[in-house]
C-alpha cells in the first residue's frame, strides 16, 4: 500500500538538521546517518551521506534522479565482490 | 601496479545438450566480451572463441568455437577467461578502469601512506573508492575531486583527502 500523499514524505528530523550544517559549512563533509528509511528530498541534492548497512557507511552522493527514494535503497546490506572487468570509475 | 590480465567472464554450467554454456560476464556491456575477440585462461595455455551470445537473467548463453556437446560444456563449468590489459581502449579523461586502480597505494597530502586500493564499487549514488587501512576496517569514501585529488597510475598512488563527518543521531546510542 502507498503513503498517503497528505501525510508528505517521511524523513528523520535530526537528518535534516544534520543537512543544514553541511549546506552552511560549505565544505565536503560526510553526513553519518543510520536512517535508511527516509526519503530523499530536493534540499538534500549535492550532499554526501554515509548511509549505515549495518556494517559501515556507505557514501551517497544525492543527485537529482534520487529525488523521492530512500537512502536505504543506495546501501546494499548485502555486497558481491565479482571481478573489476572493463568497468570505469568516473571521479565526480 | 595494473594488472596485466584482467578477468571478464566465468564460464558456468551448461546449458542444452549442444554444447552451450551460461557465461557470467564482468564487463559494464554484458555483450562486450564478444568484442574482445579470443579469450584466454590465466596460465594462457587455452583460448576460447565465444561464436554467439544472448543475454538471460544476469548471465548469458553462449557456444564456444569447439564444444559441441553437454559433456564439453560441463568439463569447462567455472573456468575464468581473461584479455590483455593492452586490449582495452584507453579511457576518457577522468575515467579510471577499476583494474588500474585496484592495488595503487593511497597517500595523504603529505604522501604519508594510508593504505592501499582494495575495490571500486557503485550502488546507484557515485563511485565509492574502498581504501585497505594499514590496520583496521576498510574505509568507503566517495570518488570524487574533493576526496581522491589525485590518481598517479604511472607512479602507482592515489592522494586521499579523508572527509570530515558529521555524526547523525545513532540509534544505538538513544535512550529507548
Amino acid at each position: 500500500m502507498v503513503r498517503s500523499v497528505w501525510k508528505g514524505p517521511f524523513v528523520e528530523g535530526s537528518l535534516l538538521k544534520k543537512a543544514d550544517v553541511a549546506r552552511s559549512s560549505g565544505r565536503h563533509d560526510v553526513i553519518k546517518i543510520w536512517s535508511r528509511r527516509s526519503t530523499i528530498l530536493p534540499q538534500f541534492v549535492g550532499l554526501v551521506f554515509g548511509v549505515y548497512n549495518g556494517q559501515k557507511h556507505v557514501p551517497v552522493s544525492v543527485n537529482e534522479e534520487m529525488v523521492g527514494h530512500k537512502f536505504g535503497e543506495f546501501s546494499p546490506t548485502r555486497t558481491f565482490h565479482g571481478h573489476s572487468g572493463d568497468k570505469k570509475a568516473k571521479k565526480a | 601496479m595494473p594488472a596485466e590480465k584482467i578477468c571478464v567472464a566465468r564460464i558456468g554450467a551448461p546449458h542444452g545438450v549442444r554444447g552451450a554454456v551460461k557465461l557470467w560476464p564482468f564487463t559494464a556491456d554484458p555483450l562486450a566480451v564478444l568484442d574482445y575477440g579470443p579469450l584466454s585462461t590465466k596460465d594462457g595455455k587455452r583460448s576460447f572463441e565465444v561464436e554467439t551470445a544472448r543475454e538471460a537473467k544476469g548471465h548469458l548463453v553462449a557456444t564456444l568455437q569447439g564444444v559441441v556437446s553437454r559433456e564439453d560444456a560441463e568439463r569447462l563449468n567455472g573456468i575464468e577467461l581473461y584479455i590483455d590489459r593492452d586490449q582495452l581502449p584507453p579511457p576518457e579523461e577522468g575515467e579510471y578502469y577499476h583494474a588500474d586502480l585496484i592495488g595503487l597505494a593511497a597517500v595523504n597530502a603529505a604522501d604519508e601512506p594510508i593504505g592501499k586500493v582494495l575495490a571500486i564499487h557503485n550502488f546507484g549514488a557515485g563511485d565509492i573508492i574502498e581504501i585497505a587501512p594499514l590496520q583496521g576496517p576498510t574505509l568507503l569514501l566517495p570518488f570524487t575531486n574533493a576526496v581522491v585529488p589525485t590518481v598517479d597510475i604511472a607512479a602507482g598512488r592515489v592522494v586521499i583527502e579523508l572527509p570530515a563527518e558529521i555524526e547523525g543521531d545513532d540509534p544505538a546510542q538513544a535512550d529507548i
